[in-house]
């Protein structure tokens, strides 16, 4: 009964402040993200969210509205929520955020709570597990569990015994296909540097949302119930979704060698 | 033009010549290949340089021009240009600057103006080809690649991979007036003949949008087949039929456009992208880029009749009129 009732408080809380964010947010007629930051590869972070930003600000003038991105560097779990909650109280339509296990956990009770989307990227060398199924919450790297499983894929594919030191990753700077060269160079351009994979989650954390939110999603609720089941291109040669189960995206993944892309693992599902 | 790298070499040197001709781009070997449609044999390679890949005939049938660029993605360079092949005389005339990293086009009705993608800049170049220079530069979506005139003229839409957008460009002013979302990767784009309706191609998506020119709308959007990457697409001279290459589906899917359904889905080479009629609306041609050909598909019987060795990395084809004279 102790359960129900609390079960009830939480739900009453979240439909109030999700009711009053989707007024506050109608009433500012603009779009704005939240991105959250920092730690040992906030630039990768940073830079990877900035030419998404940027992107999706194109493509919102040319349809007629204003979509930014508001980024806040933090220096641990708390710092994080504190900021969060504050842009979330300003009209944040999204979060994105959460490089570290503490900071995406914390970020994920907030977004719950209040009802609105977060979209977590991990640091390089993460050996987090899993993570529970929020409805609010959606994971735009791969997690070490799929790495493991493409790897043993890919193996069982090879005639030859593979190099050591091969390892799975989301994206590399050198991969070319499918638009993947263009986005490696407006990345190399803008900042001098190789889009590594953190920075292409990054990107691809704000261009989902953003492509949520431009094809109709105008409250925090609806860019979640959006995002469920949104099917967009993150050049990668197919369409990207978040799987039903764990929010996670479904993405081909790249068996990598020193620096070059040995081979292109799709995902499970799409394995012939 | 003196700087223009070219050398063309006759495959057939004795080969009857026949109206309409087919042109295919190479962008890897750096060709444009001409094919004799009434015999569907290569009788000329034309050496470009640099990385071909859109083509276009102008209206009055004497020039095709080939976008090229450099093979290289990167900041504009002097590869980077729209050249100019003279249809009687089989060679190169002359070349435009067209901004950099030019892709696709589409040309006036008047034939004095070329709007081109620059994919790289994020822009759409406006090039006057009486002055030789590009006149106005207008911000598009992001990674524009698809760019078409509607018959009457009036609307230049230009499709943008990364941002999902079609920018309509009003010719009457050069401005973007408008654009809207249409699915993901969206690469071509053609006009019905009465310029009422826009038929939009998405190699993510998988489908095909159908948009009502007045409104510059999406009224209906078509799946083109399973496996369907679809990327360049042409409509019949009659207006019945929309051709649809489906890239990495290695098929080309007919589309009745009146009743918005699928026809036929066609097996052809390896990733087709650019697809051409003749101007009779009897023979499609298709670039197939992986399987380095070109497949003929016989558009009453909807099978093809020949396949064409071309080069490689066959990307765009356009259909023009023989050489005046030719037999």
């Amino acid at each position: 009964m102790r359960t129900t009732r609390r079960r009830f408080l939480q739900l009453t809380a979240t439909a109030i402040a999700t009711l009053s964010l989707d007024k506050l947010w109608a009433a500012k007629g603009d779009l704005f993200f939240a991105h959250i930051f920092g730690g040992s590869a906030r630039t990768a972070a940073s830079r990877g969210a900035l030419l998404g930003a940027d992107e999706a600000a194109r493509a919102a003038g040319l349809l007629g509205t204003h979509l930014e991105l508001r980024a806040r560097e933090v220096v641990d779990a708390r710092a994080a929520v504190r900021e969060a909650a504050a842009l979330i109280d300003q009209g944040a339509l999204a979060l994105i955020g959460g490089l570290d296990a503490a900071t995406r956990s914390a970020l994920a009770e907030l977004a719950e709570s209040r009802g609105v989307p977060l979209l977590t990227t991990r640091e390089p060398g993460d050996a987090s597990a899993d993570e529970p199924l929020y409805e609010h919450v959606f994971h735009v790297a791969s997690t070490p569990r799929e790495r493991r499983e493409a790897l043993e894929r890919w193996k069982v594919r090879q005639t030859a015994a593979p190099a050591a030191q091969v390892k799975i990753a989301d994206w590399h700077p050198s991969l070319e296909r499918f638009g993947a060269e263009q986005l490696n160079q407006r990345y190399r351009e803008r900042f001098g540097g190789p889009m590594e994979p953190l920075a292409w989650a990054s990107w691809v954390a704000v261009k989902a949302a953003a492509e949520a939110a431009l094809r109709g999603a105008d409250t925090p609720a609806e860019l979640s119930r959006r995002l469920a089941t949104l099917a967009f291109d993150g050049h990668k040669g197919t369409r990207l979704r978040f799987r039903p189960n764990d929010h996670t995206l479904q993405q081909p993944l790249y068996v990598i060698a020193g620096e070059r892309v040995l081979a292109e693992i799709p995902p499970e599902e799409e394995q012939g | 033009m003196s700087k223009v790298f070219f050398a063309a070499f006759f495959l057939c040197a004795t080969a009857a010549v026949a109206a309409p001709f087919a042109y295919v781009t190479n962008e890897h070997s750096g060709t444009v290949i001409v094919i004799d449609v009434a015999t569907d044999r290569p009788v000329l390679a034309l050496h470009t340089g640099g990385r071909p890949r859109g083509i276009q005939v102008s209206p009055d049938g004497r020039t095709v021009y080939v976008a090229r660029s450099d093979p290289l993605y990167g900041k504009q360079n002097p590869l980077d240009t729209i050249l100019a092949i003279d249809v009687a005389r089989r060679r190169v005339i002359a070349r435009f600057d067209a901004g950099s990293d030019p892709e696709q086009f589409t040309i006036s009705r008047d034939g004095a103006r070329l709007y081109v993608t620059n994919e790289d800049a994020g822009t759409a170049s406006v090039t006057d080809l009486r002055k030789g220079k590009v006149t106005a530069t207008l911000i598009v979506g992001v990674e524009p690649e698809g760019v078409a005139l509607s018959p009457d003229g009036r609307w230049v839409y230009v499709t943008a991979e990364t941002s999902n957008t079609v920018s309509v460009i009003d010719t009457r002013r050069n401005e973007v007036v408008g654009s809207f979302l249409v699915d993901p990767r969206p690469r071509a784009a053609a006009f019905s003949p009465d310029s009422t309706r826009a038929w939009i191609t998405s190699e993510i998506g998988g489908t095909v949008s159908v948009v009502d020119v007045k409104s510059h709308e999406v009224i209906d959007v078509i799946e083109p087949g399973p496996d369907a990457h679809p990327v360049g697409i042409t409509v019949s001279p009659d207006g019945r039929r929309v051709y649809v290459a489906n890239g990495h589906g290695n098929s080309v899917s007919v589309i009745d456009a009146a009743k918005r359904k699928v026809l036929k889905v066609i097996p052809v080479g390896s990733r087709p992208w650019g697809i051409a009629l003749t101007p009779d609306g009897r023979k499609l041609y298709t670039a197939n880029g992986l399987s380095k050909n070109v497949s003929v598909i016989d558009t009453s019987t909807l099978k093809v009749i020949a396949t064409i060795p071309v080069g490689d990395g066959p990307w765009g084809v356009a259909i023009a009129p023989g050489p005046a004279g030719s037999k």
